[in-house]
């Protein structure tokens, strides 16, 4: 069988990479939301500019 | 955005669950007589490769499902649960080595059935998303993409059954038999915990992609309109 210690490692190795990926993987998914939210703003923004050309419009 | 749609519960379970499972597996579960300490990654690997199983599945029964009703949706909820699978995929051939090379001092053994049979379903996957992202957005993406699913779907229970088959020296024992667990009790309390700690971790990653992608979709078909394009 083999030492404690060594095993240990290799153990926490296993873990700690599943660990850190799902981290990774949770971060680009939070990223991606950022995006996504600044999109909305900016969408927001052009749909906010075009209203009064849209009011000036009908009231033509 | 409520928590709700982000799938709060699934966090929550996962947040409770592996932690819990993570004390028991250091400080509860006793040392297996053959692989001492090292056999802990058990906890981990095996709940991860059946978690991934699950997300292939799911992922061609939403393709099904599409085939059926022609749901865009039902695509898009295919293709996060083939990313998923793969996802879990990739955790079980980073654990599986580490687990084999500290155990039988290799970190692969290419006669091993099991190993070679998952390594097929993962590369059968992978190449999913190449298909995928090579041909443009709509029907036809999502008819190949779904009938690709499809056809891979064989190989889950071809993996799943091949340690059952081939009781080899990596994958020596199923862990439940017919007359009963092959394990100690306080081993598939460990297991099963972890199990539906890394099951809920997926649910809750899946319903955050999905609800992503979903508003992505929903944001690429605002900003056709802005520009005042048709929209379909």
């Amino acid at each position: 069988m083999i030492e404690l210690e060594t095993a240990v490692w290799y153990v926490g190795a296993a873990y700690a990479v599943v660990w850190l990926l799902t981290i990774l993987y949770v971060g680009l998914l939070r990223q991606k939301l950022g995006r996504l939210e600044r999109d909305l703003a900016a969408a927001e923004e052009q749909l906010a500019a075009q209203a009064p050309d849209e009011h000036a419009g009908a009231g033509v | 955005m409520n928590l709700r749609s982000l799938g709060a519960l699934p966090v929550a379970i996962a947040g409770t669950l592996i932690p819990f499972a993570l004390l028991l597996v250091v400080f509860w579960v006793p040392d297996d007589a053959d692989q001492g300490f090292s056999q802990r990654i058990f906890y981990l690997h095996v709940p991860v490769a059946l978690v991934s199983y699950l997300f292939l599945g799911l992922g061609a029964w939403y393709a099904v499902r599409y085939l059926r009703t022609r749901d865009p949706i039902d695509d898009l909820r295919s293709y996060v649960a083939i990313h998923q699978g793969v996802i879990f995929g990739s955790y079980v051939l980073l654990t599986g080595p580490i687990w084999a090379k500290v155990s039988w001092g290799q970190w692969w053994d290419w006669g091993d059935r099991q190993l070679n049979v998952f390594l097929i379903l993962f590369l059968f996957y992978s190449a999913y998303f190449m298909l995928r992202f090579s041909v443009d957005a709509g029907p036809r993406r999502a008819t190949l993409s779904a009938g690709y699913a499809l056809l891979g779907i064989g190989l889950v229970p071809l993996s799943f059954l091949a340690v059952r088959i081939a009781e080899t020296v990596i994958h020596p024992t199923p862990l439940i038999r017919a007359d009963g667990p092959q394990i100690e009790a306080s081993m598939l309390v460990t297991f099963g915990l972890m199990l539906a700690g890394a099951a809920a971790l997926g649910f809750a990653l899946f319903s955050v992609e999905l609800r992503g992608k979903l508003i992505d979709e929903r944001m690429r078909r605002l900003r056709r309109r802005l520009r005042g394009e048709a929209v379909l």
